[in-house]
């Protein structure tokens, strides 16, 4: 098949979309695909129009990848693609939706689910400029459950951009400024500690299933920098049992327990194709925190280590991935 | 073929990984070259060549292309022509360091001096002192060798010897390879270390065993205020990188290092073997530039020229910045360094300042581990006009108002 693979973009994550793209490129030509390499920019629509792909993947990161945009305009130009739709996306972007989400599949499912999340609230940049919110911060400590440490992050955007954990209400203000420096929108809630996971998902709807979670072990917070520093982050596929039980029954149970977590999150979104679902195990339950449209597929990604896991090649699965849409 | 089509460059995995590290200020760059011509920049630290008398430059000029063509288009020594050389010996001994042209080593550039003394010394993991922020060059020319750079921040006086001591003591006795340092007109803070600081500095560096890097582009650019002893005057043991490229012309690429000869015979080892020698047409020119024309003349026109940028951008920064900001006040050189409350990212404003039609360096690129300098930013005021450097201010300051106005919501309600 003709694929086109669109990366780069203009946001913060250009670089890593240059080397998802290029990875999702040679998986693609090695399963034999003819494939054309895009960049998003100003001659993005002619292009696509002139080179008439049959499908596309969009290995974009960030704003215009991962909240519809780039969707959209596949939509538009009935070009069918690889992933998500735009609709989708734009709930999946904004992480302050994610309750609301989860809380109506909950309702569908009889309240049996085994995801669970932190409870938190989200404030608009103006209800702080305008609306006085800033002096109400005193009331966090009983609005979110547990009080202090509480996570502080911007509603939208990756790459853990702006994220904070706030010890007491002293650090608030700041966490809250420097979240809002890259969203119009706050997020504060409960602050969960436990074993960092990933989990990567393939297929869509009933069909859907998890590879093998991948655990992160940061030497430190899991915070961008962190994310862009060789070494200073380990990361173990499949998850080790250890982390989550002594007893090795109750760990592959749990292990069960936080892939079925990932995937009401990822059917209760509607997802296709793939994604990743981002939570903590934290000793009693899989804690959601967001779910991915568009997974990293570089060399260090959790993506493709979870596919190799599962005994995956990158190749079979893309080839798979394009082939439904012949 | 249309721009949306990518080539991939497949010499990405052969890329050695000191120089992946290198690629963090990609999106600076980005910005630092958009040349939208309504856009005034107050980003760059060229010098204005535009100064330059032509009659002085077709003399100098002429020189390497007629009596001293033989010499000008042949290779050279390693450490340079003698008689350049003999040049910045005499202009050394002007700011009142005695160097003999032995003890001088030509360089491409004071950049090309970075990268010899960083390769001579560095091995990955030593620990290197800087001010902080520093030049981000001198950084970039560090970072190939992989050093651990610890910085010392800086007050109007230059570098905190308070500072430098603590982290000294934490590091021990010859834990430190060198202190590189700006003294004069510090890029970016603009600051000068004032003479008991160098003093101090020169005690410290005998103590825990260290070498003293003096890096001073910018010496002869001062505006107010008297001439301070480099630190080269004061100790033998100094290194000591100079550069005409502020004087004359950065684009003749000739600098110097001027340091003891036991140093200068391992740099010179190094230097063979990375570009045999510097290009002999630029020291000619340099050399007849410095001995045939009235060039003290044309250094006093740079200096009244960068006196009037340097005040209208300190009167326009009073006139239009916020009282949450506060800036440096330099006494020369060519920057100010503008520290933002803590909430601001430069690096994120740069985007709706280049909107605004303005742009600036992002503070965090003049510290290693591009994290601290967040709220600050470098502008120059090199460049551009008294008139245009006004407007750059104002523009700048409608684009910092706005994201005060969340700042001191906060601020008001006692939340910060």
């Amino acid at each position: 098949m003709k694929v086109a693979v669109l990366m780069g973009g203009s946001s913060f994550e250009r670089e890593i979309s240059l080397a998802s793209g290029k990875r999702v490129c040679a998986a693609l030509e090695e399963a034999g695909h003819k494939v054309v390499p895009l960049d998003t920019v100003k001659d993005l629509v002619p292009t696509l129009r002139s080179e008439r792909p049959q499908v596309a993947y969009s290995a974009l990161h960030g704003k215009h990848g991962e909240d519809g945009t780039i969707q959209s305009l596949l939509e538009f130009l009935e070009i069918p693609f690889v992933g998500a739709g735009s609709a989708v996306c734009r709930d999946t972007w904004n992480k302050a939706a994610l309750p609301a989400v989860m809380e109506a599949y909950r309702a569908a499912n009889n309240g049996e689910i085994s995801a669970s999340w932190p409870k938190g609230v989200c404030i608009a940049r103006d209800a702080f400029k305008d609306m006085g919110a800033a002096t109400a911060l005193d009331l966090v400590e009983q609005r979110i459950p547990g009080g202090y440490p509480v996570c502080v992050k911007p509603a939208c955007g990756g790459s853990a951009m702006g994220v904070h954990k706030v010890e007491s209400q002293a650090d608030l203000g700041q966490a809250i400024l420097d979240a809002l420096t890259f969203d119009d929108e706050a997020v504060i809630e409960q602050w969960v500690d436990g074993v960092e996971l990933a989990v990567s998902i393939l297929g869509s709807s009933w069909d859907a299933h998890a590879l093998p979670p991948v655990e992160i072990v940061a030497h430190g917070l899991y915070d961008t920098e962190a994310r862009l520093t060789d070494g200073a982050v380990d990361f173990f596929t499949p998850v080790r049992l250890e982390s989550l039980s002594d007893k090795e029954d109750e760990a592959q149970a749990i292990r069960a327990e936080i892939e079925r977590a990932a995937l009401e999150v990822y059917r209760a979104y509607g997802m296709r194709d793939l994604g990743r679902v981002d939570m903590i195990w934290d000793g009693a339950q899989p804690r959601v925190l967001e779910i991915n449209v568009s997974p990293g597929m570089t060399d260090s990604s959790l993506f493709p280590a979870a596919c190799e896991a599962a005994g995956l090649s990158l190749p079979s699965v893309f080839d798979q991935l394009v082939m439904q849409y012949q | 073929m249309s721009s949306a089509h990518l080539k991939f460059d497949h010499t990405d995995e052969m890329v050695a990984g000191r120089v992946k590290k290198m690629r963090s200020s990609a999106v600076r760059d980005l910005f630092a070259a958009a040349t939208r011509p309504d856009i005034i920049s107050l980003s760059g630290g060229m010098p204005d060549v535009r100064l330059l008398p032509t009659s002085a430059l077709q003399k100098a000029v002429e020189a390497a292309c007629g009596s001293q063509r033989a010499a000008a288009l042949q290779y050279g020594a390693t450490n340079g022509r003698v008689e350049t050389r003999q040049v910045f010996s005499g202009l050394m001994r002007d700011i009142g360091v005695r160097c003999k042209p032995d003890e001088i080593l030509i360089t491409t550039g004071a950049q090309e001096a970075l990268d010899l003394i960083a390769k001579t010394f560095i091995d990955p993991g030593d620990i290197i002192l800087t001010e902080g922020p520093t030049y981000l060059g001198a950084l970039q020319a560090f970072s190939a060798y992989e050093p651990d750079v610890r910085c010392i921040p800086f007050d109007e006086e230059g570098m905190r010897m308070d500072l430098l001591e603590e982290e000294l003591r934490k590091i021990g006795k010859g834990g430190a390879k060198f202190l590189y340092t700006i003294p004069n007109f510090q890029n970016p803070g603009g600051v000068t270390m004032v003479p008991a600081r160098r003093k101090r500095l020169l005690e410290l560096s005998e103590e825990y065993g260290f070498l003293v890097v003096e890096d001073d582009p910018y010496g002869r650019l001062r505006y107010d205020g008297g001439h301070v002893i480099p630190l080269k005057a004061l100790s033998d043991e100094v290194v000591y990188l100079g550069t005409i490229s502020k004087i004359f012309a950065p684009g003749l690429r000739t600098g110097w290092i001027a340091a003891p000869k036991s140093i200068l015979a391992k740099i010179n080892l190094v230097k063979q073997g990375t570009d045999l020698c510097g290009s002999s047409f630029d020291q000619v020119v340099v050399e007849h530039y410095f001995t045939d024309t009235p060039w003290e003349k044309t250094l006093q026109k740079f200096v009244e020229t960068y006196a009037a940028r340097r005040d209208a951008m300190l009167a326009a920064l009073q006139e239009f910045f916020p009282p949450e900001a506060s800036w440096t006040h330099p006494e020369g050189g060519f920057f100010v360094w503008v520290t933002l409350p803590g909430y601001v990212d430069t690096a994120s404003m740069l985007a709706v300042a280049l909107e605004a039609g303005v742009t600036y360096t992002p503070g965090d690129g003049f510290y290693p581990d591009g994290v601290r300098g967040k709220n600050s930013m470098r502008i120059a005021f090199c460049y551009e006009s008294p008139e245009n450097i006004r407007e750059a201010i104002r523009r700048l300051a409608v684009v910092i108002e706005e994201r005060l106005e969340l700042y001191r919501a906060f601020l008001e309600a006692g939340a910060l």
